[in-house]
């Protein structure tokens, strides 16, 4: 919830208030949790504001919609204006009491009742939205989603359609699993919000190219995603499982890898057992002596393991310079006689320490 | 054939309009009444055509303001017929459309407005046999200190396709572009003025004279019942507002009393969650460990199931020694215990199986870098210094 949706809701009388709160908490959107504005309309002195604007997400549109409350009956149901005057233009009785129940049998103690309307009132407008692209049975949209849904992948749950004057947009939640990754990168939750989904968008006509939309914690994870093209006589019946797979493949690769980087480290650990000074999940400090010479060894395993080898970094314990220890990055990590290469380096860098200690002293004599 | 519509608002009619939604809280509907009157008028050119044109004008005579919003249809918009009738009762035939006006809001209709409109056309149709039924949308914007206050409004209806469409208004003198002269609005043949004059068979030549002294005092009789009845309307409306004030407060209390319940009922859900995910971690020993050691798992266990074994726990403590490895290869040494040994003190491994079992709890407990205490029984410290590194920690399964 940004500022200015907070301070905006202390705005709001708070006759009404609670309902709005609740919108912020547990509104159930289509296809993903992303973000629902608040803007004002009219404008009433402060702290009894009763009408308010709600910026939805759809598709990949936003929907404006107005809800106004009465301050002389709170009791009642709100009333709505929506940005689209075709829907619900033309609705009757039954059509309303089967669609938005929670609007016919409004509950006005129950802090609830406007978040479920909104919701019911979004099922809705996906519904005349699926009604719209149907009227013209021939368009190749209109069989595209009907294909789409006949391949029992993906569901009517999993696309949100939207129908402009010449364009067809479908939004489709593609089926990754992203259970494992939590373990990877856990940032803390202030960056990532949402539930991790990505979402497939198409356009038609022009279907030649499709966007992907990662949520940001998939985006930190994944990275860069380049499709595959689609073709004029690709049918999106394969296209999303040939995407959804990429993706599932690529987070597997990720999970491998970051199991070989545990491998390695424990591996590590376990054979220096004694001289490890303190590791976490991808780097390690170990305390080594040759000679009477002792020196830290940093290795540092990054994400991108093992395209990207592991990073080598020998700490003096005796020399500082600048406030800290003294350090050398090694240039590269060899695999094969890795004992043999840090010993040489250790050798080099004590030289190093010892060296430039040597030139400070002749200074001073001077 | 050419078709228009206008809506006519004489001064007084507008004038009463407005003095009532200015004077209400925050919105009020009403109904408008009048009369609806077709003429044709046949326009004949040079061009030989027959230009008819069909004009209807929607004459609003008078406003019937309703005391409140809300009374006579639900919240999707159907129409409560019962509470339609009892309230409009005997002039259900003279109902021409409907207002309703909103503070500093928009006059666009809203969703529900739309559905009344059409329900509304629907139930007085049957009344009076006229398709036409206008609405009328009506806002006020004040200035930020109130000096400047604007008034917009607009008459609208639903036409055939189920869509809203504007219906032009006009008023005598209020923004009229016409100037010079203007023909008189056509009166009904059956309207009250031919009817008095019919019936009252005035001949002389005073005849508009007698009629108007004779208005005159019926007026006056009807204004002092009409003060009377506007008294009364204004005490029952005074009771209504101290209700319904009452209705609002219980109205709000309830629902931020909801409201907090909710809340409240989240955080206990979520510190009952988080208990439990504790209780259920403790008592699952972690199943695979990326270190993998043998002896770390065979130690845990014991430590687990019997108390007494915490002495050889202790014992192997003390055989490890302290300083780094010198050289790599440590591969000789028996693996006793994991590294974290290293963390501990030399003193803390002196406890023997002499000293109480409690005793090395404690101590042992005081030397750990997290103390985790969800249930007093269970010895958590070995669980604690295997957990306390991060590798692998939160991982499932391998």
């Amino acid at each position: 919830m940004s500022t200015d949706n907070y301070s905006f809701i202390s705005d709001i009388s708070p006759m009404f208030r609670p309902y709005i709160q609740n919108i912020f908490q547990d509104l159930k959107l289509g296809l993903c949790k992303t973000k629902v504005d608040l803007e004002r309309i009219g404008s009433t002195p402060i702290g009894s504001e009763t009408q308010f604007r709600l910026v939805l997400p759809y598709c990949s549109k936003k929907l404006k919609w107005d809800i106004i409350f009465d301050p002389s009956t709170p009791w009642f149901a709100p009333d709505f204006r929506f940005d689209d005057d075709t829907f619900l233009n033309n609705a009757d009785e039954e059509l309303l009491a089967i669609g938005v129940p929670s609007l016919t049998k409004w509950n006005s103690s129950d802090p609830k009742s406007l978040s479920e309307v909104i919701s019911e009132l979004i099922n809705m407008y996906k519904i005349y939205q699926v009604k719209k692209l149907n009227e013209d049975e021939s368009s190749r949209a209109s069989f595209e989603y009907s294909a789409l849904l006949g391949n029992a992948l993906t569901t009517e749950q999993d696309v949100e359609v939207w129908v402009g004057g010449h364009v067809v947009e479908f939004l489709i939640k593609l089926k990754i699993n992203t259970s494992r990754l939590p373990e990877l990168y856990n940032d803390g939750i202030d960056r990532n919000p949402g539930i991790d989904s990505a979402l497939l968008l198409v356009r038609y006509p022009n279907s030649t190219n499709a966007e992907l939309i990662l949520s940001p914690f998939l985006t930190k994870v994944l990275g860069n995603i380049s499709l595959p093209m689609m073709h004029q006589s690709g049918v999106l019946m394969d296209y999303v499982p040939m995407v959804t797979d990429i993706i599932n493949n690529k987070i597997q690769d990720l999970l491998n890898n970051d199991r070989l980087k545990r491998e390695l480290l424990a591996q590590l650990i376990v054979k220096y057992e004694g001289a490890i000074l303190e590791h976490d999940a991808s780097s390690a400090a170990l305390l080594f002596e040759m000679n009477d010479f002792h020196w830290i060894l940093q290795i540092d395993i990054g994400t991108n393991f093992p395209e990207k080898p592991p990073i080598l970094t020998l700490r003096s314990v005796y020399h500082c310079s600048k406030g800290k220890p003294k350090f050398k990055i090694l240039p590269s990590c060899p695999y094969n006689n890795f004992e043999g290469y840090i010993e040489q380096q250790a050798e080099i860098f004590k030289n190093e320490c010892k060296g430039v200690i040597q030139i400070h002293q002749t200074l001073n004599l001077e | 054939m050419a078709y228009t519509e206008k809506v006519s608002l004489n001064g007084t009619a507008l004038s009463f309009l407005l003095y009532e939604c200015m004077n209400s809280v925050n919105s009020q509907e009403g109904f408008l009444i009048g009369d609806v009157t077709s003429q044709i008028t046949n326009h004949i050119s040079d061009s030989q055509n027959d230009n008819a044109r069909l004009d209807t004008q929607i004459v609003i005579r008078t406003v019937l303001p309703l005391p409140s919003v809300s009374l006579f249809y639900l919240p999707t918009g159907t129409i409560k017929e019962d509470v339609l009738s009892e309230l409009l009762s005997n002039v259900a035939t003279e109902v021409v459309g409907w207002y309703k006006y909103r503070k500093n809001s928009s006059i666009k209709p809203t969703f529900r407005d739309k559905l009344i409109s059409k329900g509304l056309q629907k139930y007085f149709e049957k009344y009076h046999g006229r398709k036409t039924f206008v609405s009328c949308n009506l806002s006020i914007k004040t200035s930020s200190i109130s000096s400047t206050h604007t008034v917009i409004y607009r008459f609208g209806k639903i036409n055939c396709f189920d869509m809203y469409e504007h219906v032009e208004d006009v008023t005598a003198n209020l923004g009229e572009k016409l100037a010079g002269y203007k023909k008189p609005t056509k009166v009904s043949p059956h309207c009250i003025f031919h009817k008095i004059v019919k019936e009252s068979n005035v001949q002389s030549s005073n005849a508009i004279l007698v009629i108007q002294e004779a208005i005159d005092v019926r007026l006056i009789k009807e204004a002092k019942i009409a003060a009377k009845n506007e008294c009364t309307i204004r005490e029952l409306e005074a009771e209504i507002k101290q209700m319904s004030n009452i209705l609002a407060d219980k109205q709000v209390v309830d629902l931020e009393g909801a409201y907090n319940k909710i809340l409240n009922e989240k955080f206990v859900n979520r510190d009952v969650e988080m208990a439990q995910a504790c209780v259920e971690a403790l008592k699952t020993p972690a199943t695979v460990d990326i270190l993998s050691i043998p002896n770390v798992i065979l130690n845990r266990k014991s430590t687990i199931t019997s108390d007494s074994a915490n002495s050889e726990v202790q014992v192997e403590i003390k055989s490890r020694g302290i300083s780094p490895e010198l050289t790599p290869s440590s591969s000789t040494k028996p693996q006793t215990l994991n590294y974290a040994a290293v963390l501990k003190k030399s003193t803390d491994s002196a406890s023997t199986s002499a000293s109480a079992p409690k005793d090395n709890k404690t101590k042992n407990y005081d030397e750990d870098l997290i103390s985790f205490d969800v249930e007093e029984k269970h010895n958590q410290k070995p669980i604690v210094i295997s957990d306390n590194l991060s590798v692998g920690g939160s991982s499932p399964e391998y």
